[in-house]
This record gives C-alpha cells, structure tokens and sequence, in this order.
C-alpha cells in the first residue's frame, strides 16, 4: 500500500506532493539547460522516457517529490528518495532545484531543505541523509554545508555528502529561525 | 547618516572596502554573501536600527538597494 504523501507547510513555503497533472510542467524545468547541467545525469530527457519514469514516481513508496510553493507560485521541486520503503529506511537522499532563476541564490533556497529534513528526521525513521554533488558545483556544496553536511568522500567528479540529525540541528537553529518569523 | 550605517553593516560582515558598498551589491553575485552573512546581516541591521524585520523581508533583501527600500518600510531612510 502507497503510503500518504503529506502537504508540509513551513518556513514560509508550502511544498505539495507532485500528482498526475505536473507531469509536463516537472519535464519542462528539469530539462532546462541551467537545471540539467547540475545534474548526476545532465543528458536531455526524452518526452516518453519522463511520462514513463513519472507515472512509476507517483506510486512509488522509496521516493517523494514535491513542488515548492512560495507566495502561491511554484518555483521548483525538492524530493526524498531511499532504495527502499521511505517509511521503513534509516538513510535517504534528498534532491532540490529551483525552476525559477528569480529565487536561486535566495535564502528562499533553503526553505525546502528545512522542511523535507524535518519530516525525513522526524516524522519518518532516518537518521542520515546522502548525496551525490558535481564538484563543480561548489555553490551547491556551499549551500549543503551550510546545512550541516559534511563531505565524505570525493573524486574528480563527484562528492559524496553526508548528514546527520545532530549536525543538521547545531547548523540550522539559526536559520530556522530567521525563516520562522511572523 | 543610515546609508553610512548600512553600508558599514555590509563592509564589515562581507569584509568588502565601504566604496563597493553599492546599491547592485546582490547576494547571489558575491560569493562572501552566503546564508550566514546574511543572517549576520540581518541581525546587525536590526541591532543598529532597533526593528524587527518579517520573514519575508529576511528572504526579500537580496541586495543592497532591496535592503534600502526594505529598511524604509520601517522607518529608516537611507538615501
């Protein structure tokens, strides 16, 4: 059985699980040549291939995908994936872009991050998040350590980035705050 | 007087000379303006001017001319 997909609200954003009906708007940002070349996988995607990897998206229970909503505009996607039952993994990668250049270099960016970790760290029984960066993308690896992550291991193209519910909550009191106002 | 403070605010937290305290200064063009600089900045600001900014005038003050027209919402001119 699919588990439920909550709408999480916080730090000023809105982030609501993806259904049928984004599908092309969700293939239309990830194939923008700015969002694909951040990628692990930066090739163009194929129209068929995406409907095809969306439909198995919505009904998968190892991976969730949300569009971030700020001010009621959606300005991009942020998703928990594991390689198992979301609600039964300890470790998880969280994945983010964000579609609309007007927020990319924004504390806005952070938004998103902040609220799919609570959930992942509270709500569900992760203890640890991974991720694969582009050492070339050293804004993203900035933006990740500014989260608490730390690099575990790298080579000429990839860092593997790693984080902890401890070192996420001593890294982002601040921030939290900052964006919790109102 | 307040444009002075704020640009000191700016020079000093992005380690910036004061003259390239300018209204296109953005968060997203330099580099030394990250998550932290800005939460620093913001908590200077609010100390200096004794005001409490929203949340969505945190994520709004993107730049240094933003900060100039957010700061009069509160009643801090800077021209």
């Amino acid at each position: 059985m699919m588990f439920y997909k909550p709408v999480l609200k916080g730090y000023a954003i809105e982030l609501h699980p993806l259904v049928e009906g984004d599908c092309d708007q969700i293939f239309a940002w990830r194939n923008l040549p700015e969002i694909r070349e951040k990628m692990t996988d930066s090739a163009e995607l194929d129209y068929n291939s995406h409907v095809q990897w969306f439909a198995k998206m919505l009904t998968s229970d190892a991976q969730l995908h949300y569009k971030i909503v700020y001010k009621n505009k959606e300005i991009g996607v942020v998703n928990l994936k594991s390689n198992c039952t979301l609600t039964e993994s300890t470790e998880a990668e969280i994945g983010l872009y964000i579609a609309d250049s007007c927020y990319r270099g924004n504390l806005i960016a952070f938004a998103p991050s902040l609220l799919l970790i609570d959930y992942a760290f509270e709500q569900l029984a992760i203890s640890k998040l991974k991720s694969q960066v582009r050492c070339s993308n050293q804004e993203a690896l900035r933006y990740n350590q500014q989260l608490g992550y730390e690099v575990l291991s790298e080579d000429e193209k990839f860092a593997i980035i790693s984080l902890t519910s401890e070192r996420y909550a001593l890294s982002t009191s601040r921030l939290k705050a900052f964006l919790s106002r109102n | 007087m307040s444009t002075q403070q704020l640009k000191e605010i700016f020079s000093s937290v992005l380690e910036l000379p004061i003259e390239d305290v300018t209204d296109s200064l953005a968060y997203s063009q330099y580099y030394k303006w990250d998550s932290m600089s800005h939460m620093i900045i913001i908590a200077d600001i609010e100390a200096a001017f004794n005001i409490i900014l929203d949340t969505d005038d945190i994520i709004d003050m993107s730049s240094f001319a933003k900060a100039r027209e957010i700061l009069k919402k509160y009643g801090v001119e800077c021209e």
